[in-house]
């Protein structure tokens, strides 16, 4: 008896679309709703993320082992981290700024837009600098530990978002040299941009808060 | 019956051996690797600082350990081609969502967005890293056959447990949602895809890069401290423990990513007509699972970061010699540890209410009461960590409160026991496999649930904890709890993946000798914890030789079912190859009308549901289109 399984060797288990059958493309909205839901979990992971910095901060505070927390020549240089937390709000606005001209039908949003970038390039730089400039390091106490891990993984995390709006600026522009790519799988791909930009923008704005407050935790606390 | 389409057979492609051989796959993948690793030793040997000058001083130096798994892993996910598509981004080049699903078995060894083919890629991933668990299980229990250390060293056996439990619960956090959700949560919603493909697939490769870097722990003297890793053993442990730490970090990267995108895809992509309260219950089980992925998942990160900080540039996180403290790890991680106990628990639940309904051919019981319990289950599941830490010398007036928060559980958890005996009240039911492993579930998630009030209750944890007996329990909920529904699925869903059945005498054998087996495995245990067994320690009293020797022998036939398992699946999906009807189930879920093997796109046109899924009595409707999805 012939099987009637032979239809289906290993590694076939899933056929390819049947010629003739057409596939009718994605409604757009489909994928902007995704980014923009995607773009809140993400906030609220880097939420959590940062929590477990925060928590460490003033347990390690309030319990001051061997009164170990913070000895008294460890400040971090404040006209830096000044610089470095005005760079990242301003680099903030500038995106916000991005995205309301882009909703409002402007053509000249990817201005502002790599202004952000700069920005945020900008304020890891210059957190990189007060690392060599501040009088102490990860091995000088509880707070030093706090402060050099929690503000190298922001910076991480700032760096990560600037990549994600570099790709909207690079979208666009390439989009407009070379007008309405299709990708195949979801329409006209460049239906995408405004939603991308928006989630990003949300993002963006929210890193930021959390850079405030790491900024008053750190620097002003 | 057999619904087979006809397949068209592949195009062979003309190229020569060695040129397929070259590209973004899997064998690039570990050449760039292992490349990857080797530059990352050498690169972290070159690092020095004045903090580091311990290392210098001798042969462990983690801060090389720690680079050469990181580059390991870069190099990894970069042969197989994960970093393509954001360099083409960077450039500009436009979104796309699919990659790499052409025909053929090559698709399984890679980047593939398929979200079947990641379904199947999980499934035997992560048995694959299931069975290495399993066989530590069965050394841990050939030690115990002696009460004091014969077959390995004190040191090796708590490596030994560590690994078991590390690779348990790191890797079936996703043993339901890794295949099964993948699999079919899109199919249930009427989509074509998951929202996020590319991450869909990254979360399976980094899980499979973890596995492979917890296993190669034993090269660097293991570690000891369990699954739980507290400082300051922690800080103080060999290089082993850097694979720890890379492993729970790759794990909950890979955790917090699957959350994610199965939470953007429920919220997003149901078709039309397919309301909230149309949601399929397994549905709702996996969105709160991912909801506790997304938000625990990251404060596990951050806390790993955190030791690894402290075991290489000196930070003082967990020292208290340093102004740190070991109980904020305690704390950090059971922030995180008690969610992923319900991440673990949680899919079960949605199993078990899934296929009940389908084997007793009546609609869910209490459908509502039932996702209230679920969410319920995931919100409080954040406040009780401390139940942990009671005896740990945390404030004493902190007690109470998390007692109460640990028992409050119950409730929520009652209401999903609650659904389960109302939809199984009066039925006729049919005892298929599946079928088996759920009711299974009921029997031991009983008993796990209330063992857990006495490991919840302060006064009763101070004489329970660290005992076998909360061995015991947590072996109730997790091994009774999930794998017992992990295999009611593999039952039930397999043959709709791979349109093969399982053979069913073998699938019988399978089901009794687990359930008797496990059984005889655990329930001793709460006795022998009871009588003063210490978890993680080869030496016990010598009067409960005779017990022990009964859970080990019990302990290698619930092995051996295991193996009966195994060469069911290789010879009913390699050898007979039987077709499976249409729907031998006779489910009303969606995944179950459409054509088996399940096309790449799913479904021709968008689905439209007009009822609710355990309404057995209507057809449901599989077909007419409408384009605009279902609002929020
Ligand atoms: C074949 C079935 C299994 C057997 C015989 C088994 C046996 C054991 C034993 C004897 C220990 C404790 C040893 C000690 O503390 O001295 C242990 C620990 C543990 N097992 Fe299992 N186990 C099995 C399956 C599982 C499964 C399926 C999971 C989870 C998915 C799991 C999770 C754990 C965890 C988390 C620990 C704690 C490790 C620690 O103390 O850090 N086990 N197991
Ligand atoms: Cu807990």
């Amino acid at each position: 008896m012939a099987s009637p399984s032979e239809g289906l060797p290993l590694g076939r288990t899933v056929p390819p679309v049947p010629a003739g059958v057409e596939i009718p493309p994605e409604p757009p909205d489909v994928g902007a709703r995704a980014l923009s839901v995607a773009s809140r979990l993400l906030a609220g992971a880097t939420t959590f993320f940062f929590l477990a910095f925060i928590f460490a901060y003033f347990y390690l505070r309030s319990i001051n082992v061997e009164h170990l927390w913070r000895h008294g020549h460890i400040d971090p240089n404040q006209a830096l981290g000044g610089a470095m937390i005005g760079c990242v709000v301003l680099s903030a606005i500038l995106a916000i700024v991005s995205g309301r001209q882009m909703k409002a039908g402007s053509r000249s949003w990817p201005a502002p837009a790599a202004g952000a970038v700069v920005l945020g390039l900008a304020a890891v730089a210059l957190q990189c600098i007060e690392y060599t400039r501040q009088h102490f390091g990860p091995t000088d106490g509880a707070y030093a530990s706090v402060f050099c891990a929690w503000t190298a993984l922001y910076l991480i995390a700032v760096l990560g978002t600037m990549y994600w709006l570099e790709t909207q600026v690079a979208t666009e522009l390439r989009a407009r040299r070379e007008p309405a790519p299709t990708s195949g799988d979801i329409g006209r791909a460049d239906e995408l941009i405004a939603p991308a930009l928006d989630a990003t923008v949300f993002y963006w704005a929210f890193l930021a808060a959390i850079g405030v407050v790491t900024y008053v935790v750190l620097y002003l606390l | 019956m057999t619904t087979t389409a006809a397949v068209p057979t592949p195009q062979p492609t003309g190229r020569p051996l060695w040129r397929r051989l070259i590209g973004f796959n899997l064998l690039t993948a570990v050449a760039l690797g292992v490349g990857g690793y080797y530059l990352g030793w050498f690169i972290g040997h070159q690092i020095s600082a004045k903090s580091l000058a311990y290392q210098e001083k001798t042969s462990e130096n983690d801060v090389a350990l720690l680079v050469a798994y990181l580059f390991g892993v870069v190099g990894f996910l970069i042969g197989l081609g994960f970093a393509n598509y954001p360099v083409s981004r960077l450039l500009g080049r436009p979104a796309s969502l699919r990659e790499k699903e052409e025909e053929g078995i090559g698709r399984y060894f890679g980047l593939c967005t398929d979200h079947k083919v990641v379904g199947m890629q999980y499934l035997i991933g992560i048995g694959l890293f299931f069975f290495i668990g399993g066989v530590n299980a069965m050394l841990i229990r050939t030690e115990l056959l002696h009460s004091t250390p014969t077959f390995v060293g004190p040191g090796q056996y708590i490596s030994l447990v560590g690994m078991h439990g590390t690779m348990m619960m790191g890797m079936m956090t996703s043993g339901i949602l890794g295949p099964f959700a993948n699999y079919f949560v899109p199919i249930m919603l009427g989509a074509r895809r998951m929202a996020f493909p590319r991450i869909e697939a990254l979360t399976f490769w980094l899980l499979m890069a973890a596995g492979f870097i917890l296993t190669s722990t034993i090269f660097f003297g293991g570690f000891p401290t369990g699954w739980t890793g507290y400082e300051p053993l922690n800080d103080q442990a060999v290089m082993g423990m850097d694979s720890y730490i890379i492993f729970f970090a790759l794990v909950g990267i890979s955790m917090c990513l699957l959350g994610l995108n199965m939470m953007a895809t429920i919220i997003t992509m149901r078709a039309p007509g397919l309301t909230w309260s149309r949601l399929p219950i397994f549905v709702w089980s996996v969105l709160a699972t991912a909801v506790l992925m997304v938000l625990a998942a990251p404060v596990l990160v951050a806390t790993l970061t955190m030791a690894a900080l402290d075991r290489t540039i000196d930070t003082s996180f967990f020292i208290p010699g340093g102004g740190g403290s070991s109980y904020l790890f305690e704390n950090l991680f059971w922030f995180f540890g008690h969610p992923e106990v319900y991440i673990l628990a949680l899919p079960g639940f949605g199993i078990v209410l899934e296929l009940l309904p389908v084997f007793t051919r009546k609609p869910l019981w209490g459908y509502r009461l039932a996702v209230s319990g679920m969410l319920g289950v995931t919100l409080l599941s954040f406040f009780v960590w401390q139940h942990h830490l009671f005896v740990s010398g945390i404030n004493a007036d902190l007690r109470p409160f998390y007692m109460l928060s640990t028992e409050i559980i119950s409730i929520p958890t009652g209401f999903i026991f609650l659904c389960a005996m109302g939809t199984l009240w009066k039925a006729r039911s049919s005892f298929s496999v599946p079928m088996l492993f759920c009711l299974a579930w009921v029997f031991n998630f009983l008993i796990g649930g209330l063992s857990g009030v006495f490991v919840s209750d302060t006064p009763s944890d101070t004489s329970t904890h660290g005992s076998f007996f909360t061995m015991a329990h947590f072996h109730y909920t997790i091994m009774g709890g999930l794998i017992f529904t992990f295999f009611a699925a593999i039952y039930y869903w397999v043959p709709k993946m791979t349109g093969l059945r399982f053979n069913e005498r073998l699938a019988k054998l399978h089901f009794w000798l687990m359930f008797i087996a496990f059984n005889s495995t655990f329930l001793p245990l709460f006795a022998i914890g009871m009588m003063g067994q210490p978890r993680r320690v080869s030496q016990y009293a010598p009067n409960l030789h005779a017990l022990n020797t009964w859970v080990s022998i019990s302990a290698f036939v619930l092995g051996l079912s295991m193996l009966i398992f195994i060469a069911n699946t290789v010879y009913s999906m390699i050898f007979v190859r039987l077709p499976v009807a249409m729907n031998p189930w006779r489910s009303k879920s969606i995944e179950w009308q459409i054509p088996t093997p399940v096309p790449v796109y799913n479904f021709e046109q968008v689905p439209v549901f007009d009822s609710d899924p355990y309404d057995y009595g209507t057809p449901i409707h599989v077909g007419g289109t409408r384009p605009e999805p279902a609002g929020a």
